[in-house]
């Protein structure tokens, strides 16, 4: 079984390689060769995800997580561009390790997906979700990620990276099959979703400031209480 | 109700939705994206008669409108111009090239639509079984975890409600705030919940040794042959874009609209490619005459 995932491992990092050496080939493309990274990065960090022995404790843990931030968007229905599912995948990278974060954040996306209805915008929210988690416990160690302003600003700049990871699938339609001729005609689709970019940054730090310490410590009291993904502690530093 | 095509191995819908997204993608020829726009709705209309494709109707708009304007408002370039607008010029080059854009959208919007109604979420679930097992338990758990918690959410809400915090009413920082205290009230309500579920998964030998799965699906004979017709078409269809069909040159001197005689061969591989759906009920519906 093990050596199985290897092979699918090594034959994904293969395929990873390729792509990068097709996009020096045909610069034309790399718009396409880029949506093909994402997806084989999004299965390397599957594959390695199936590779670890998870307790069923902590498997259940992360799907509660990955709920919770899922059905978090309903009550917000009402507030366009406001949803605390980042805040929710933020804190659970901040607890538990990067790799947890990065599985809740993928879960998140395609779990409220399959009840929301599948898109082109799938793939794209689930690198977008699954980053947040990642970048979030890589983070965390750091001297300013323990300040409150560290978090705020880490907070602040996953609203907008958000909002610009989700712009390139429409990039894609945008650009047609030939790459782009013309750089300019993506300021006003920027600038259009910097208005809703700019809602969701300010939620996530509302949300962060008003909650984030209560949400840390529920959470880490937890952990603790019953020494949960502790392991991830280690290799997320 | 296009019951035949359903009824194929989960893995045949899925390559089938897969190369039409990405043949769709590459295409870049107002005639051919039509042509395939339409057949796509057809096949919408004989599934559940354009209910699906009704209610993204306002979003497909939207989107396809927006992308259509857009490239001829920033783009000028061109040789035919089509009428100047306050010092600006709109050339029928920057219209036909937001108009592939939309079109391009539009479909691949559609296909979704047809997408969702086939690939029910325990086929997905049924293929990444047979590559990632421990994460199909975890989305497996998740999704049975959603509706739990909508319910939770709830009870909560009404609980909240007769003390007075709401997320209806008020200024938008207190809607904001008594959201995420539902919330907030739910996660520690369902982490007790979890360390429980998970007990008795342990207790019930989780994780002890590798496990059958039980196989809803079975490949069949009709499911290798629905994968080799369908890879041949697409094959055909992604050869000949390779080889510059079906694309329509717009800079710097647009190409004539009207397909070629080997395009038109090219287009015809695609459409029977995309057809697949409706000649697997057609197929079918005669060997049901037939056998009658």
């Amino acid at each position: 079984m093990r050596c199985h995932q290897r092979m699918k491992m090594i034959a994904l990092l293969l395929m990873l390689v390729l792509l990068v050496v097709l996009s020096i080939h045909w610069m034309t493309h790399y718009l396409w060769l880029s949506f093909g990274v994402v997806i084989t990065a999004v299965l390397v960090f599957l594959v390695r995800f199936e590779t670890k022995v998870i307790e069923a404790r902590e498997i259940v843990l992360l799907a509660v997580l990955a709920a919770i931030a899922a059905v978090s968007r309903i009550p917000f229905a009402s507030i366009p561009s406001v949803q605390p599912t980042t805040f929710v995948i933020m804190m659970a990278g901040f607890v538990f390790g990067a790799e947890s974060g990065l599985i809740v954040g993928i879960v998140a996306a395609l779990a409220s997906n399959m009840v929301l209805g599948q898109g082109p915008w799938t793939p794209w929210q689930m690198l977008a979700w699954g980053l947040v988690g990642l970048t979030a416990g890589l983070l965390r160690k750091r001297s300013f990620m323990k300040k409150t302003w560290g978090k705020v600003l880490f907070a602040l700049a996953w609203g907008f990276l958000f909002g610009w990871i989700m712009n390139i699938w429409g990039l894609l339609a945008f650009a047609g099959a030939d790459g782009f001729t013309d750089l300019t005609i993506f300021i006003p689709y920027f600038l259009g979703s910097a208005v809703f970019d700019m809602m969701h940054a300010v939620s996530n730090v509302f949300f962060f400031l008003v909650f984030g310490g209560l949400w840390l410590n529920i959470l880490q009291r937890f952990k603790t209480k019953y020494g949960l993904l502790d392991k991830c502690k280690g290799d997320s530093s | 109700m296009i019951q035949r095509f359903q009824a194929f191995h989960p893995a045949v819908c899925f390559f089938y939705y897969a190369g039409s997204v990405t043949v769709l993608m590459l295409l870049q020829h107002p005639v051919a994206l039509l042509a395939a726009l339409l057949l796509i709705v057809v096949i919408n209309a004989v599934h559940d008669r354009c209910k699906g494709l009704r209610q993204w109707l306002v979003m497909i708009i939207v989107t396809g409108f927006f992308l259509l304007i857009l490239n001829p408002l920033f783009n000028e370039r061109g040789q035919h111009v089509l009428f100047v607008l306050f010092d600006h010029r709109i050339t029928l080059e920057a219209v036909i090239k937001g108009g592939m854009s939309a079109l391009t959208i539009i479909a691949v919007f559609a296909v979704f639509v047809s997408y969702n109604e086939v690939m029910t979420p325990n086929k997905l679930l049924y293929l990444f079984a047979k590559f990632f097992p421990q994460f199909a338990v975890l989305l497996m758990l998740t999704l049975r975890f959603i509706p739990l918690m909508k319910r939770r959410l709830a009870d909560i809400s009404a609980v909240q409600q007769s003390k007075g915090v709401y997320v209806s009413g008020g200024n938008w920082r207190e809607r904001a705030k008594n959201g995420l205290l539902y919330v907030q009230v739910l996660l520690t309500y369902s982490l007790e919940e979890a360390i429980q579920t998970a007990d008795s998964m342990k207790a019930r030998e989780y994780g002890s040794s590798t496990r059958s799965t039980y196989e809803h699906f079975r490949m069949k004979g009709i499911d290798i042959i629905a994968f080799l017709l369908l890879g041949f078409f697409l094959a055909v269809s992604i050869a000949g874009r390779m080889q510059g069909h079906l694309y329509l040159t717009v800079y710097p001197v647009m190409d004539s609209l009207t397909l070629t005689g080997t395009e038109t061969v090219y287009l015809t591989a695609f459409l029977i490619y995309l057809s697949f759906p409706l000649l697997a009920e057609g197929g079918g519906m005669i060997r049901w005459r037939l056998l009658k």
